[in-house]
């Protein structure tokens, strides 16, 4: 897989983590306030319970709302570098790619312990 | 109203469960493409995102089956008058449960949705739903004997041959072109005078095409 490719992949990826992240805040923001628009119409015990349940999922959408939008904020910084380095092998390539090799600098090394290959 | 009054709308708790039971099975379908997301860009490190995920999934499907547990038992009760205990008999079923499995959340999901429940039987709980859901069972013949199947034999479609029509008759069939044109285009037979023409107006044919550049027929007056 060329470097371009992981490019793409991750900005698709961040997209894509972020529309998801989108989705359970859209979801949470429904389920915040039940319970005071369930005593509008429901009265008893078990609305307890319920409002338990359902500010459950809310704090679990929120957490995985956060989480998702941390990993894409890392797909997008990771894509930036994948770019630059791309850019700095192509300029190397241009500048000393017809150099001999002792007369040029080493040619960029990807530097990261994550993937791009 | 107090807070020691129990007061339920049905209707409303039944569009609660189901609204939250179609959120879970969204999230749980979201769940697995961020899984896959997460894996391809190497971001497992995130993968407590897919567990939180998966706890919201679990809480909205829970939150639904105890809403629809509250609508049927308040159902359920005597002439309809449900009261705080058969509520508190629901809610405590419900926090005997622990996690669902697969089968079991499929099993409420659908109970949840499902709109041709039988009442009386409390919902969840008590007595359990069964196995396909609470939709009831398909009905059963009830006449003794049942009649027997008919048999392949049985359900031939039998024709009378001597009476049969095997195919439609065609018109001038075994006849050349020229005789069956001959024969069945209308023609009057008789005598000259007699042709359909006498009586008719006259028409004026008009004069040759060419005199004083005037072509075609003159029709007669009307009268």
């Amino acid at each position: 897989m060329s470097i371009m490719a992981d490019f793409l992949t991750l900005h698709q990826a961040y997209l894509r983590l972020n529309a998801q992240a989108d989705g359970y805040d859209e979801i949470a923001q429904k389920l915040d306030g039940f319970h005071d628009r369930a005593r509008l119409t429901q009265r008893g015990p078990f609305l307890g319970p319920l409002g338990e349940s359902q500010g459950r999922a809310f704090g679990a959408l929120r957490s995985a709302s956060a989480l998702v939008r941390s990993a894409a904020s890392e797909c997008q910084r990771r894509s930036e570098i994948v770019l630059e380095f791309s850019a700095d092998e192509k300029r190397w390539d241009l500048t000393y790619g017809d150099f001999p090799s002792e007369a040029a600098p080493p040619r960029p090394v990807w530097p990261y312990g994550w993937s791009n290959t | 109203m107090s807070d020691d009054v129990t007061a339920v709308d049905i209707p409303d708790l039944r569009g609660w469960a189901q609204t939250w039971d179609w959120m879970s099975a969204h999230l749980t379908t979201e769940q697995a493409v961020l899984k896959t997301t997460l894996e391809n860009v190497e971001m497992t490190v995130w993968s407590s995102a897919v567990t939180e995920v998966d706890n919201a999934a679990g809480e909205l499907l829970r939150s639904g089956i105890y809403a629809t547990f509250v609508a049927n038992a308040a159902e359920a009760a005597d002439g309809g008058a449900y009261t705080v205990d058969h509520i508190g008999f629901a809610a405590g079923i419900f926090g005997e449960g622990g996690a669902l499995s697969v089968s079991d959340e499929r099993v409420y999901s659908e109970a949840i949705n499902d709109h041709d429940r039988v009442l009386g039987g409390g919902g969840f709980g008590a007595p359990p739903p069964r196995a396909t859901g609470s939709r009831p069972d398909a009905p059963a013949w009830t006449a003794n004997p049942a009649p027997a199947a008919s048999t392949p034999a049985e359900r031939v479609f039998e024709v009378d041959t001597a009476d049969a029509v095997l195919r439609p008759s065609v018109p001038n069939e075994g006849r050349s072109l020229d005789d069956a044109i001959v024969q069945d285009r209308p023609s009057f037979v008789g005598p000259v005078s007699d042709t359909p023409t006498v009586g008719l107006p006259t028409i004026d044919q008009g004069r040759p095409f060419g005199e004083d550049g005037i072509a075609g027929p003159v029709l007669p007056d009307a009268d």
